[in-house]
């Protein structure tokens, strides 16, 4: 697995074993029952655990163009009960099977998971058809997410981290659902028991969704308790209303800046559109992510933090939706520091597409998602969480494997070609969060500052 | 591998009565490093931890924030391995790192493919052995630690308050009540000089432990450990200071106005006695009643029936986890609460909490789902291999064995509502505790309509 070490390495340091490339031994189980649910299995003998969940197609591109971030508040209606079960007794019953109900809403699903005990097998699959079956959404516990809702929006906008996505999604996906973070105040102020209730209508069916479930658990018993408690769900086969992903034209740089009194760092958030999970360059700008800021020896990090000690914690990561994708940088940077850092920003993009990787530094940026991925897969939940992104992704099971193998098939010329496509720094755009009015020297030599406006449009607040 | 008792339906089920049956071997080499090895054969990943027992409460007065700069100095090089190499090494060998500075230790945790498991005994070895100790280094961490208590304290909304602005107001000595991230002032006169003798005096091999969950033979690993750490010269430890604390007299609350903040937020500390005593496993208890999930205590009297609070955390030795601790601990409540709600109803809602629990006690079916939860959370964290190896190094550095892991859901099932009832009333009272309150700056606060 491992190609010849550099030779400045110390003398004495043990070689690695040889190892067999490493990935994931246990089979998945793929059934499908008649009315077209899908249930992914993978038994893990050991820890009596499971987590298990209901993987549901329809996330944030599915939100009505009105109500921007409508999924994350059905998921948490979600957790109000059902028409036979109230929260109070849906919690309590999970927590004596030491479970938790997580609900969330990506970008292309919805998700319902629970990790707890695996004797409680038939509990889980329970709860979980009746919350997308018969949902409660009571007229009180909706008021009290809608009221949650409001003050987390509050919290959140305190945070320039959320400030920053808030703005850079906005730019690179205009009006396209993707661009949504967080449901805005009026759509908060929208959501009533009906409005849910006829999202879940619309959303939850049957060929749209999966019991995916990882643990101390033999598939049998799984497909049997999908077959008991999901098996009758029938429902009208509407056709599937094709949501397309945003269109992304030509981008050139822009500045953005968001006002942020009294702080003490620049948080730098710098994007460029990028490629959807199913695109052919995704597993080559995958690894040159990793090369170039997401590793922890990436060129980024060694440049702005070990090498000038400009910031803690820079990092860069690729976003691959089901359409559409972009990548960010981000690093929060003591304000005298601002241009200095983003310059350094630029160079790194821009030395991405212009120089090939070492040798060295393609394997260890292999060798450490190799390494990452298997670490992340060790644990029931670390698997289950995979599966349930594949599904959402709209990919089949068969392709779990797929990651790891690309990873050694990649080549330099293609690592640094995507990287050509989608890294320009002429092409970034950059949103900025701090104290303008200290700031504001270091960010105008980089072109024309644009302030940009704080809350979101139909946001209500002030 | 448990042996979860089994009912009939509707029967109250006992979590695990039974000691977990994982392997976790030790032994001492003859320069006092203590070796614990887990050997698990299911997938080819290990977990690692290398523990020294000294952490913020024990830097020197002067330099505070002193143990955290210089666990950051312990990736910046060795003579045997020079700066930036650590992390070259690790990544490509297809493993990451990381490190963690806790109140009484400071944590070295590696995980990966373990077909490198070697070389990073080998590293953590080399890094025992020496460092760097060059001024450039120091100078850059330096920088970057205070970037991280900018990032982390000074521009986030609530400046982590409850790890640095809680201890100062709840404790009175200087180890318990100083803030671990550091003055800059005290960064600042940190001298190369203080680096040698940090390490000189605390990380050697007979103040540290070692601790590794992998899939290759035990007797192997143990061997391993012996041919790399074996060599090491063992220290003169400093006797450790007495750092308990009697409860408070007085109750405190202190209200701070965080101008970067735009909803409020305030926490509850209380003094804790030590690891040994009786009341310990019930506050864990405690804790978990009281904060975790939609089923606690004071999600439903809080957030759900007079909604005037937004979320609750929070439980007994928040910062290291179970009883791992020496001296005292703080068992503490974060509430994070609405706008135009004022923090004498939100406090007075939780003496009203506390007030039901000792009047009515816990019921036996609360008390058992709460049990459930918590042997269920705690298997889940042993099922990462890198968890349960500092799981394992922390039940050995202060439960003496790693046993002390492997046992607490056995304990965890023994206790009893009234020792629940009793810890609360005696170690949880409005009149002991200290509360610091978060509030935005007048204007943010108000409801926006």
């Amino acid at each position: 697995m491992s190609s010849a070490e550099p030779s400045t390495w110390p003398p004495g340091l043990p070689p690695l074993l040889p190892a067999e490339r490493p990935g994931v031994k246990e089979a998945v189980h793929v059934d499908t029952l008649s009315n077209g649910v899908s249930v992914w299995v993978v038994r893990r003998p050991g820890l009596p655990l499971v987590s298990l969940g209901l993987a549901c197609l329809g996330g944030k591109r599915d939100d009505p163009h009105a109500l921007p971030g409508l999924s994350a508040l059905l998921a948490e209606g979600l957790k109000e009960g059902s028409e036979t079960l109230t929260a109070e007794a849906l919690h309590e019953r999970l927590q004596g099977e030491g479970a938790a109900l997580g609900a969330s809403a990506g970008a292309d699903g919805l998700s319902l998971s629970i990790h707890g005990l695996a004797d409680g097998l038939d509990t889980f699959v329970d709860i979980l058809s009746q919350l997308v079956r018969s949902p409660a959404f009571p007229e009180e516990g909706i008021a009290r997410v809608r009221a949650l809702a409001e003050e987390d929006l509050a919290t959140q906008e305190s945070e320039p981290s959320f400030l920053a996505v808030r703005v850079l999604l906005r730019a690179l996906f205009a009006d396209h659902p993707y661009a949504t973070v967080a449901p805005s105040m009026s759509t908060i102020s929208a959501v009533s028991p009906g409005v849910l209730r006829g999202e879940a209508k619309r959303r939850f069916r049957p060929d749209r969704t999966a019991v995916i479930a990882v643990g101390d658990v033999d598939p049998g018993a799984v497909l049997k308790a999908s077959e008991r408690f999901l098996g009758g769900w029938e429902h009208d086969a509407l056709p599937e209303t094709p949501v397309e992903g945003p269109e992304v034209g030509r981008f050139s740089r822009r500045i953005l800046a968001v006002e942020r009194p009294g702080s003490v760092q620049t948080y730098l958030m710098v994007g460029n559109p990028a490629v959807s999970r199913n695109h052919p360059d995704f597993f080559a700008l995958s690894l040159a992510m990793t090369a170039y800021g997401g590793a922890f020896t990436s060129r980024l990090v060694t440049n702005l933090r070990t090498q000038k000690g400009y910031t803690y914690s820079p990092g860069a990561r690729l976003a691959a939706f089901r359409y559409a994708g972009y990548v960010r940088t981000v690093s929060a940077v003591r304000n005298e520091v601002t241009g200095a850092a983003l310059n350094e920003i630029f160079y790194e993009l821009d030395r991405m597409g212009a120089i090939e990787l070492s040798d060295e530094e393609l394997e260890r940026s292999r060798m450490r998602d190799v390494g990452l991925r298997a670490t992340n897969l060790q644990t029931s939940s670390g698997l289950f969480s995979e599966l349930m992104s594949l599904f959402s992704s709209g990919l089949g099971a068969g392709k779990l494997d797929e990651p790891s193998e690309k990873l050694f098939t990649i080549q330099r010329d293609e690592i640094k070609r995507a990287s050509k496509r989608h890294l320009a720094s002429y092409a970034t755009t950059v949103v900025a969060v701090g104290d303008l009015g200290v700031i504001e020297e270091h960010l105008a030599p980089f072109g024309p500052i644009e302030v940009a406006a704080a809350p979101e449009p139909g946001f209500a607040g002030t | 591998m448990t042996q979860p008792a089994s009912g009939s339906p509707g029967e109250p089920r006992v979590p695990a009565v039974a000691t977990l049956d994982l392997p976790a071997l030790v032994s001492r080499l003859a320069n006092g490093l203590t070796v614990v090895v887990s050997e698990d054969p299911a997938v080819p990943v290990f977990g690692m931890t290398v523990l020294y027992r000294v952490g913020s409460r024990l830097e020197p007065r002067g330099r505070s924030g002193f143990a955290h700069l210089f666990e950051h100095l312990m990736f910046e090089g060795t003579p045997g391995a020079p700066k930036g190499l650590f992390d070259r090494i690790c990544e490509s060998s297809g493993a990451t790192n990381n490190g963690q500075t806790r109140p009484d230790a400071t944590v070295y945790i590696e995980s990966g493919l373990s077909s490198a498991l070697e070389r990073f005994l080998w590293l953590e070895a080399d890094r025992m052995s020496c460092l760097s100790f060059e001024k450039e280094t120091l100078d850059i961490q330096r920088d970057v630690v205070k970037e991280e208590i900018r990032v982390n304290v000074q521009n986030d909304p609530y400046g982590l308050f409850e790890y640095q602005e809680l201890p100062a107001l709840l404790f009175d000595k200087w180890e318990n009540a100083h803030d671990g991230y550091g003055d800059f002032a005290d960064l600042d006169a940190a001298s190369i000089e203080d680096v040698k003798a940090f390490f000189q005096t605390f990380y050697r091999p007979n103040n540290a432990i070692v601790s590794i969950v992998s899939d290759r033979p035990a007797p192997e690993v143990i061997g391993l450990v012996e041919k790399y750490f074996g060599p090491l010269p063992p220290g003169i430890l400093p006797a450790h200071p007495d750092i308990s604390e009697p409860p408070r007299k007085t109750g405190a609350v202190s209200v701070r106005e965080a101008p970067l903040a735009r909803t409020p937020a305030l926490v509850a500390g209380w003094r804790m006695p030590g690891p040994q005593n009786e009341d310990v496993l019930p506050l864990l208890i405690l804790g978990e009643l009281l904060h975790e999930g939609r089923s606690a205590r004071l999600y439903k009297g809080l957030v759900e029936g007079r909604q005037i609070a937004t979320e609750v955390m929070g439980g007994f030795n928040p910062f290291q986890g179970l009883c791992w601790y020496t001296g005292t601990t703080l068992f503490l409540s974060r509430i994070a609460y609405k706008r135009g709600v004022s923090h004498g109803t939100v406090l007075g809602a939780f003496a009203e909490e506390r007030d039901r629990l000792l009047r009515e006690g816990v019921p036996a079916a609360e008390l058992e789902r709460v049990k459930r939860r918590l042997f269920s959370s705690y298997l889940s964290l042993l099922e990462n291999r890198l968890e349960r190896s500092l799981e394992l190094a922390s039940a050995t550095a202060f439960g003496g064995t790693p046993v002390a892991a492997l046992e607490f859901p056995a304990r965890i099932s023994r206790v009893t509502s009234a020792e629940v009832v009793r810890a609360a009333e005696k170690w949880l009272s409005p009149e002991t505790w200290a509360v610091v309150v978060k509030e935005p700056p007048a204007g943010a606060a108000e409801e926006e309509e």
